[in-house]
């Protein structure tokens, strides 16, 4: 089913609707995103990014509409073996060692050589002195680049990923940004932080309230500058027409 | 400032329920033990024992100190006096560790003496006791996990030696032997108060303490050059083996063991989850022995075993086995329906490993004592491994207590929580016949069996709950 074709979409989400008990947090969010696409989701503390995140990834299941990633509905193993996610503040498996985080999630989610992978892995973002360090003890910014890791361990072809840089120092924002572009995925990126979102896409999705409130390109968002107003004043002002 | 300190302490530690509920069981069991004066007495003298020996065992092994983050970063930096917060301190181990282990021996105190004048002499040894044992669970904070075993051990052992005829025991007072039992209780609780408040005045919350085992790599001169944990290796087996084995393999503990303690969590191999239960079984064991008369089973104590059984080892194994989980990797590699029937199935092994031995003891003796043994043995090789079922669901149904930062667990005992001990209230009765009666036994198991089997294969309710957990806020 899933074809990594430029021309198809990869992220499709159709009125889906989802309550928090009587708490509305979508409200009919609508969005299609092109295989090989990178997307940012921004939005104000509370718009429902995590939560349009939680339900691409099958972790919530939506009160209505429709969605599927890849061609297949987000619950399914289908699915599941595509995407990548990471969320945002992510722990991993605290008790566990680096090495073993990235074994055991490899080996539950069918890599065939789950120890080269780790290992790859662990060069990859300069973590081979920390390897059988748990995760507990790790800093901050380690913990990170393995929650990125564990992300993409299983090559996925879609990737959510919500706050991806948090933690990180510059140096490493930079190694991981370099590590994401060489996967051919399509991307959907939640921040609150526009200089995030330029490092790691070229369209935007903003959602307010629960709803998509504008969806374009960075060249349009730059395009919609009044009397030199940077990105983010562009982007706050969208935030506040909507409000 | 005291007051102000202690209120603090004890508001940011524990929910109004908890204290609620303890105010609620002081008050009774006062009332009770006043009014109460049986005269049957042998029986009730082993309950006190049993509660102090388990409570012994408890505060030392998880020895730790109640700090939380907020106290270093809020209280540490004011201009406090630092024996006001030593104080709230000590008092707030003492509310768990102290009343905990005092209201049950105020209800069942007066059976164990005759006299008044025993009974008010009986009465302050226990409260001496219980500043022991909130005092052990502070004093060995500052030791190794073997330290802190072997010193609760051996304190445990001591405290249960009258049952074979040593008297030199603290406990001694139970058993008419009043001048050892004052001697041992003084030196002990004073002993140990001392050094919990010098734990407390030293205690550094920066101080971390590792758990699990560590391999070091050494330079031919001896000096360590590496510290590695000894990991487990993810071969290339199926999806499900490698799930359920590490679902198996590593038994979580200290999320939910301590109630309040500034601990990390952590987990321990289930190699030792085996040992202690082969170390359990042979205390059980030789005390069943002791007291079962020539040729014949001690009914009581047999149920009274299977109702502890009932009501503990369920809930010891499936509290914590959540809390270190983690959604956002586990349940978005495979339908979550399907990743819980793995875990479950290696959560039903891990109870298992650990009442197996406890069995098989019991199936030994039975062969010289009796069927009510062998009932036993049935209830806990078959029923109480399948509750877990039950009680891994009640969990999912009142929201799972999930632990994100491994350094400061603040754990809160609320009423939702609460309702993960009620199941046990419908099994108990149904274990207490299965040791009565052991071809009911029988019938118990197979029917607890297919339960299980039925239960844990049910993907689909599986997978709403857990959209229903993620809802709550676990990731």
């Amino acid at each position: 089913m899933y074809d990594h074709d430029e021309n198809g979409i990869c992220i499709e989400m159709k009125g889906i609707t989802k309550k928090y008990d009587a708490i509305p947090a979508l409200n009919g969010i609508d969005m299609e995103i092109p295989c090989g696409a990178r997307y940012s989701l921004i939005g104000p503390n509370g718009a429902g990014k995590s939560t349009t995140l939680k339900i691409l990834v099958g972790l919530l299941k939506p009160d209505s509409g429709k969605v599927t990633v890849g061609g297949f509905d987000p619950v399914t193993n289908d699915a599941k073996r595509i995407i990548g996610y990471l969320p945002e503040d992510a722990y991993p498996y605290i008790n566990l060692t680096l090495k073993e985080n990235l074994e055991y999630i490899g080996a539950i989610r069918g890599v065939e050589d789950p120890k080269s992978r780790a290992s790859e892995l662990i060069q990859k973002l300069d973590l081979t002195p920390y390897r059988f360090t748990k995760v507990s003890q790790l800093s901050r910014g380690n913990r990170q680049k393995l929650s990125v890791a564990l992300a993409i361990v299983h090559h996925p072809k879609v990737i959510l990923l919500d706050e991806p840089l948090n933690y990180l120092d510059i140096p490493t924002q930079a190694s991981v940004i370099k590590m994401l572009d060489e996967l051919k995925a399509t991307y959907l990126v939640s921040t609150h932080i526009m200089e995030i979102a330029e490092k790691l896409s070229r369209n935007v999705i903003i959602i307010g309230h629960g709803r998509v409130t504008w969806n374009g390109t960075m060249d349009d968002l730059r395009n919609m500058a009044r009397n030199g107003e940077r990105i983010e004043e562009v982007v706050a002002r969208l935030m506040t027409d909507v409000a | 400032m005291l007051l102000k300190t202690l209120k603090l302490i004890l508001i940011t530690r524990y929910s109004k329920f908890f204290i609620v509920i303890l105010v609620l069981l002081l008050a009774y069991n006062i009332f009770t033990g006043l009014v109460i004066k049986p005269t049957e007495i042998v029986y009730y003298r082993y309950v006190v024992l049993a509660i102090f020996s388990f409570f012994t065992l408890l505060a030392g092994v998880n020895s730790t100190v109640p700090l939380l983050k907020s106290d270093v970063h809020f209280l540490f930096v004011s201009a406090m006096p630092r024996k006001d917060l030593i104080l709230s301190l000590f008092t707030s181990k003492y509310v768990f560790y102290g009343l905990s282990s005092l209201i049950p021996v105020l209800y069942t105190l007066p059976f164990t003496q005759t006299g008044r004048i025993d009974e008010l002499a009986g009465l302050i040894l226990s409260v001496l006791m219980t500043f022991f044992v909130t005092s052990i669970g502070l004093a060995l904070y500052n030791f190794s996990i073997r330290v802190r075993i072997a010193v609760s051990a051996a304190a445990t052992l001591w405290l249960i030696s009258p049952i074979f005829g040593f008297y030199y025991s603290p406990m001694a007072y139970l058993f008419d032997h009043f001048t050892y039992g004052i001697i041992f209780v003084v030196i002990l609780s004073a002993g140990f108060t001392y050094f919990a408040f010098r734990t407390l005045a030293t205690s550094q919350i920066e101080k971390t303490r590792v758990i699990g085992s560590v391999r070091e790599k050494r330079d031919r001169e001896g000096n360590i050059i590496v510290k590695i944990p000894r990991e487990t290796t993810f071969r290339n087996r199926s999806v499900a083996f490698n799930t359920i084995a590490f679902n198996f393999s590593r038994v979580p503990i200290y999320s939910r063991t301590s109630f309040i303690s500034r601990n990390r969590s952590g987990t321990t191999k289930i190699s030792r989850v085996i040992i202690a239960g082969i170390a359990i079984s042979i205390v059980l064991n030789l005390i069943l022995v002791k007291m079962s008369t020539s040729g014949s089973t001690d009914l009581l104590l047999s149920i009274f075993i299977s109702v502890y059984s009932v009501m503990f080892i369920p809930l010891l194994f499936s509290q914590s086995a959540l809390a270190l989980e983690r959604a956002w990797l586990s349940f978005t590699s495979m339908d979550p329906g399907i990743y819980m029937k793995y875990f479950m199935t290696g959560k039903i092994l891990q109870a298992l490993s650990f009442t197996a031995p406890i069995s098989a003891g019991l199936i030994f003796i039975s062969l010289f004592y009796g069927l009510p043994y062998m009932g036993l043995a049935l209830l806990e090789l078959v029923p109480i491994p399948c509750l877990l079922v039950v009680y891994i669901y009640i969990g999912f149904s009142v929201g799972v207590f999930q632990i994100r930062d491994p350094e400061f667990v603040t754990q809160q005992f609320n009423s939702r929580q609460f309702f993960n001990v009620l199941p046990s209230l419908l099994f108990l009765p149904l274990a207490a016949v299965s040791v009565i009666v052991p071809y009911f036994g029988g019938i118990f198991s197979a029917a607890m069996v297919i339960f299980a089997l039925i239960s844990i294969t049910r993907t689909g309710l599986w997978r709403r709950k857990a959209f229903r957990l993620i809802e709550s806020g676990f990731i």
